[in-house]
């Protein structure tokens, strides 16, 4: 199953989508013919034009390739991803999509500062909206850099490099006219990329219910767990947490290396409780040598030296004691009391002079770190019980996505595109319908991922891991056609590719209309004639996309899921909450709401950034003191469920105390973002379009 | 001069009231039958989790209405509140036509 070298198939099919790329902008350049054009695409998109363009870009890697990896890895609690990226939606139909259009700006700190006639406005706007699109950058980056070096076993940079390069070209030529076209079109590539694979896999390895059907739920089977299919090497890296292994039972496996272990129990036990040797979680006698090493927390432990080509068996789980008496802890779900179980949990380093540790499992063992059938099946699994705060976690998780959807200003900024507050409404209608239909696939990759390729639990994150599994089990069907699973997988790659393309190409656009018409047009050079103003968006095209290119070459090792919830969290308490305020509430002001966005937002990136470095180990003792304290630290790792409301509340509070401050015409503003355009207002855009040019 | 008459009316206090507040009943009104299905779910998980992982036909009950069943419950919200708001806007033209008052 393990590939080397260079995959042609795949390669040709993203040397395709490329070319494709760059051939469809050099097309629309010929009609760009001024600044609407490239800020808002003259706001003349049709509905299903716009529709498949803003779900184009909506659907980046990380709901390519993302989603179907942790549906794979921790089961039904994660399908609150692809619910919450789809029915966000709803939420931005309902209060956002139409009075956002009929304000008529072109960016969002344009409404900013339209909204409340307050220049010091738009600067907040523009660092957030700067702020959050170089966050979601960072992920795609780093998607298209680990795609190539599983394709082309090339550099990390090189991937970088490429749709970097790729996206600010096309971006620079047809600005939000050129990527329109071009996101439309590679909706329809994602869609398919997804669905024909799955659809064929369907013929040779059974249904989705059918798939579901071998993991059981019931209580005498529920505790089973995947076991490999054939003989698997799987590779740990010396990274925290890459080289922690869970074995859930017994399991065997050989070292391919002198390799030093340190065995732990696989959950926290209390302090007070019978000590638990190591040899307990074992069946194998354990190797005479050992080494004391340095924890990175702090304080010394002892890891067993096991030599190359030595077997080790871990043993069942056991349950905890206190004084030979059993530990017993509330189940977070049922609430029933239940023993304290564990298992043995191992942390690999090589001891030798290589570079990873290499374990050999034999096939028909289980396979490690894998949850159990029926916490993988059932709701409150791994994912959300992890803090025993099952509950707090799912309604903090699916308000952070589905507000975060709402506060995403490239998603944002497509609504101007829309001729009218009415298509606008429309459009948003259509996008639920393709994301929704898109949404159904990805879960699917987890469900045969679990059941078919089960040895990408075995690693826990990197190129072969659950992350992977889109690309990796189309391969599968080689066995029953040649070549034809390297076909189907050649199709899932280049889906993935395009997710990284039209997302960065959105984010480009948002990016650089901050800077060039924000900050350029409106700050330094409002007296720009439309030609300069054409150039500048070029030029600010190419330092954004420069700038993305370098941190995205920064943040090889970075979790793609993590960055992307930094956006989402960022966007749903700064963002989110001050445009629904925004169009709704005419007693608010321009420090209220900026206040709000900027303090909300930024409390939310500090309770992410502090769990970051808590498990990337940065600051040892915090991670020590949240788990101790897991409701203070379900809450840091989705802040949402505190973050909205706090953001809401200082918006209304400060409003409230500078009350003397509210625009005196916010009567006239509300008329013009909720009357229908039939009506003929004067001064109905915020922004006059400039007189169309030729370039 | 019925055209004064019409700028009057559109560019009153009442206006915007009425049309504000009459867009944000019936988005609100289906803003809470989808908070009561999004949120709904994770209860009945909590609450009755025997019949929630039920299965039939390889899928348990809840995981069939997260990852299939729901979407076309939000088209159909959103399919309402798109007619409707098409609907109140038609009629929120002819609330500032003079005839009609």
């Amino acid at each position: 199953m393990q590939q080397q070298g260079i995959q042609v198939i795949p390669l040709l099919a993203v040397i395709f989508l490329v070319i494709l790329t760059i051939v469809l902008g050099f097309y629309i350049r010929k009609s760009v013919r001024g600044t609407a054009d490239m800020y808002v695409a003259s706001r003349a998109v049709s509905v299903s034009m716009n529709s498949a363009a803003i779900s184009g870009e909506y659907l980046s890697a990380a709901s390519f390739m993302g989603v179907a990896g942790m549906i794979m890895k921790t089961g039904y609690d994660n399908i609150w991803y692809p619910v919450g990226y789809a029915t966000g939606y709803l939420f931005l139909l309902l209060f956002i999509a139409g009075p956002l259009r009929r304000f008529g700006a072109y960016t969002i700190p344009d409404f900013a500062e339209g909204r409340y006639d307050s220049p010091a406005f738009r600067k907040v706007a523009v660092i957030l909206v700067l702020c959050i699109g170089l966050f979601y950058t960072m992920p795609q980056m780093k998607g298209a850099g680990t795609a190539l070096v599983n394709i082309l076993n090339t550099p990390y940079w090189v991937g970088v490099l490429v749709v970097g390069a790729v996206i600010t070209f096309n971006v620079a030529l047809g600005g939000m006219k050129g990527i329109t076209f071009v996101q439309a079109v590679q909706y329809w590539i994602k869609m398919m990329a997804i669905s024909v694979p799955v659809l064929i896999m369907f013929i040779y390895l059974g249904g989705y219910g059918a798939n579901l059907d071998m993991f059981h739920n019931d209580n005498e089977n529920g505790s089973r767990l995947p076991v490999f299919r054939s003989d698997y090497s799987a590779t740990y890296k010396p990274d925290p947490p890459l080289n922690d292994i869970t074995f859930g039972t017994t399991i065997k496996g050989i070292f391919q290396q002198d390799t030093l272990v340190r065995i732990t129990p696989s959950r926290r036990v209390p302090k007070d409780s019978d000590t638990i040797v190591s040899q307990q979680l074992m069946l194998s006698r354990l190797p005479d040598e050992t080494r004391e090493v340095v924890l990175p927390a702090g304080g010394k432990a002892i890891a067993h030296l096991f030599k190359k080509g030595s077997e080790f068996e871990t043993g069942k789980p056991i349950t905890v004691t206190k004084n030979g008496e059993t530990v017993m802890v509330i189940d977070p779900v049922t609430r029933d009391k239940i023993p304290l179980e564990v298992s043995a949990k191992f942390t690999v380093t090589p001891a030798g002079p290589e570079q990873a540790t290499i374990i050999t499992y034999k096939a028909g063992q289980p396979v490690p770190n894998a949850p159990t059938d029926k916490t993988w099946i059932e709701p409150y699994g791994t994912l959300t019980s992890q803090y025993g705060h099952p509950v707090l976690y799912t309604y903090s998780l699916i308000i952070a996505i589905v507000c975060g959807t709402a506060g995403l200003p490239h998603i944002l900024v497509r609504f101007y595109t829309n001729p009218d507050g009415k298509t606008a409404k429309k459009t948003t209608f259509w996008v639920m319908i393709l994301l929704g239909c898109f949404y159904i696939f990805p879960p699917i990759f987890g469900v045969m991922g679990r059941a078919w390729v089960p040895e990408l639990y075995a690693v826990a994150g990197g190129a072969r891991s659950t992350d992977s599994v889109v690309l990796v089990l189309p391969r599968l069907l080689n066995n029953y056609i040649p070549h034809f699973g390297d076909l189907l997988s050649a199709i899932t790659s280049m889906g993935a590719f395009a997710g990284f393309m039209t997302t960065f190409s959105g984010l480009l656009v948002s990016l650089t209309s901050a800077l060039a018409h924000d900050v350029y047009g409106t700050m330094i050079n409002p007296k720009a004639t439309p030609s300069q103003k054409v150039s500048a968006f070029r030029v600010f095209a190419i330092i954004s996309g420069s700038t993305a290119i370098m941190l995205g070459m920064y943040v090889e090792n970075f979790d793609i899921n993590m960055m992307v919830g930094w956006a989402f969290a960022i966007g749903a308490a700064s963002y989110f909450p001050m445009l629904i305020v925004s169009t709704w509430w005419r007693k608010c002001t321009a420090i209220g709401a900026g206040v709000g966005m900027l303090v909300g937002g930024g409390s939310a990136l500090v309770a992410i950034v502090t769990t970051m470095l808590a498990d990337k180990e940065v600051i040892p003792s915090l991670g020590v003191w949240f788990s101790a304290h897991p409701v203070v630290r379900t809450l840091c790792e989705q802040p949402a469920i505190w973050a909205v409301p706090f953001s809401l509340i200082l918006i209304y509070v400060v409003s409230k105390i500078t009350h003397r401050h509210i625009p005196k015409n916010s009567g006239w503003k509300m008329l013009v973002l909720h009357a229908p355009e039939e009506l003929n207002l004067k001064n109905r855009n915020y922004i006059e379009e400039d007189e169309v040019i030729i370039i | 001069m019925s055209r004064e008459e019409k700028k009057l009316d559109l560019y009153s206090e009442e206006y915007v009231n009425r049309i504000m507040s009459s867009q944000f009943r019936l988005s609100v009104r289906l803003f809470f039958v989808f908070i009561l299905v999004l949120l709904g779910l994770p209860v009945l998980n909590l609450a009755i989790p025997r019949i929630m992982n039920l299965r039939v036909a390889g899928f348990t009950l809840t995981w069939f209405f997260l990852a299939v069943l729901i979407y076309p419950v939000t088209w159909l919200i959103s399919w309402i509140y798109v007619r409707s708001s098409i609907n109140l806007e038609r009629e929120a033209v002819s609330w500032t036509d003079p005839e009609d008052n």
